[in-house]
């Protein structure tokens, strides 16, 4: 869904709204995605939300930049959750307004309370364990510091939770960039292990790709065809035979990768691929044997749509991408520039 | 005419910022540690001296140095809360480094350092955290049992009138 508020040329999604506020804190208009702002008509919003109550004027001098608030829990009854609130000025058929942008990141936030949650009882059972050698090691919380479950905690498990938050972090931070927090392909219990993904990881979020979301990602009908019609030939007329522990979903023909490929190298509000890039299969003259399958992938860096419908969504598709690389023990190699970013995906396929 | 202060509650994770602001604001309490991400905000209105104070509390995550917290969070703000628990040293390990940094962030706002989780430790034990903290610890509280929580706000709004 795409919504646009009137007299603004800003395309917003169903996560983002746009308010547009006067001097005295009135709404001017809204588009409305989130929450609908009707109902504050004529009254002062910031008596209505506590944290405008205490930054409206701070916000209101600010003649230049833009100041941003993120993870700002709310409890009003319209705008329940965690959000990203940024407050800006902007110039309105001539006239002087100020912008109020509301990110709705509930979902995501709600995953970082969990991880955090984790985090901060193992780094206090972590205190009180060193306390042990402390003068102060007799104190002890009664409250949330659970002594039971510190007892059984050794420091191997301790290391293990680590690395898991960690790899947590980076997936609901990629979450978060995505801007789509409700796409089931982003549901956390299917990202979380990204860096060891497996096949069945892999089918499990391609089987979590809806319905009314799969014309995005058509991977699953692509590859589900292709199992069901068996290996076939190359388009090179070349037989391709695969090393035996290359995951049974990956084992399709080049064609179906390149296929693959493009979707994830598309844009998907224009649904053409970026720019310069291309696909190509060939083979490489030192190594003759094998087949290359290789993505060239180029594109301006400053791209005109917001990054978090665009940028974002790349950034995900390039970790899908890179799984899938490294799942078939090809690499990809990163070939910057300014303004630009590009890399090359090398896959080998043994040819008989 | 009611004058409104923004103060923030900062400090290490685990010290009890939001016990300490739901039992400000609600007069509740809870034995379940719940994380918190990013701010809440909310606001009570005491008299003191026969003025009317609105204050607007912010319910900041803790980080373990305060140079982690966004500063947007910390504009305009007019009081700082700065919460210890006098049973985790980890959690007054940093405590100069962080009054000094959030004094220049806020020059001539008010720092309060607050040592809260005092049901946990006897008398005994509290001066031997005393000691132990490098500065003077401006009030002792129990967010649990709600003890010197009002003073503490109510103090920190008589500075700020």
């Amino acid at each position: 869904m795409s919504l646009k508020a009137k007299n603004t040329n800003r395309k917003v999604s169903n996560f983002h709204q746009i308010v547009l506020l006067d001097e005295k804190g009135s709404v001017l208009e809204s588009c409305n995605s989130i929450f609908n702002t009707s109902e504050f008509k004529g009254t002062n919003i910031c008596d209505h939300f506590c944290f405008l109550e205490s930054e409206f004027e701070t916000i209101k001098n600010n003649k230049s930049n833009k100041i941003a608030f993120e993870k700002m829990q709310t409890e009003h009854p319209s705008l329940p959750g965690y959000y990203d609130f940024v407050f800006s000025r902007s110039i309105i058929e001539n006239e002087t307004c100020l912008v109020w942008d509301i990110f709705d990141y509930t979902n995501v936030y709600e995953e970082y309370i969990k991880v955090q949650q984790l985090k901060n009882e193992l780094d206090i059972q972590k205190q009180f364990l060193s306390l042990k050698e402390s003068p102060l090691h007799k104190y002890s919380s009664k409250g949330f510091f659970q002594t039971e479950y510190l007892a059984n905690t050794n420091a191997e498990q301790s290391g293990k939770i680590d690395d898991l938050i960690t790899s947590k972090y980076d997936i609901l931070d990629l979450q978060k960039s995505s801007g789509k927090t409700s796409n089931k392909f982003l549901d956390l219990e299917h990202l979380r292990d990204n860096l060891e993904i497996l096949t069945e990881e892999i089918s499990k979020f391609i089987g979590c790709v809806k319905e009314g979301e799969a014309e995005e990602f058509e991977i699953r009908k692509t590859i589900d065809n292709e199992l069901n019609n068996g290996f076939k030939e190359s388009s090179h007329k070349k037989v391709v035979y695969y090393s035996e522990d290359l995951p049974k979903s990956l084992k399709m023909s080049k064609d179906v990768l390149t296929q693959i490929f493009a979707l994830l190298c598309r844009d998907e509000s224009t649904q053409q691929l970026y720019i310069n890039t291309s696909l190509d299969v060939g083979y490489n003259k030192k190594d003759a044997d094998k087949h290359f399958l290789t993505v060239n992938y180029t594109e301006q860096i400053d791209s005109p749509q917001p990054f978090s419908q665009n940028l974002s969504m790349r950034v995900i598709k390039i970790s899908v991408l890179r799984s899938l690389v490294d799942m078939i023990g090809g690499s990809l190699v990163p070939n910057s520039d300014v303004k630009k970013g590009a890399f090359n995906i090398f896959l080998s396929f043994p040819v008989k | 005419m009611t004058i409104s202060k923004k103060v923030i509650l900062t400090g290490s994770f685990g010290v009890g910022k939001t016990s300490l602001f739901n039992q400000f604001i609600h007069q509740k309490f809870s034995d379940k540690y719940l994380t918190t991400i990013g701010v809440k905000v909310n606001k009570k209105s005491l008299k003191v001296n026969d003025e009317e104070i609105s204050l607007l509390v912010w319910d900041i995550a803790g980080e373990v140095t305060q140079d982690k917290v966004p500063t947007s969070y910390f504009l305009g703000a007019s009081g700082v809360v700065y919460v210890i628990d006098l049973s985790r040293p980890l959690t007054f390990e940093g405590i100069k480094t962080d009054i000094e940094y959030l004094k220049k962030l806020l020059p001539g706002g008010i720092v309060k350092v607050v040592g809260n989780k005092k049901d946990l430790l006897t008398e005994d034990e509290i001066e031997e955290a005393r000691a132990q903290i490098k500065l003077p610890i401006d009030i002792v509280t129990s967010a649990k049992t709600g003890e010197n929580v009002t003073a503490l706000f109510t103090n920190l709004a008589e500075e700020l009138l």
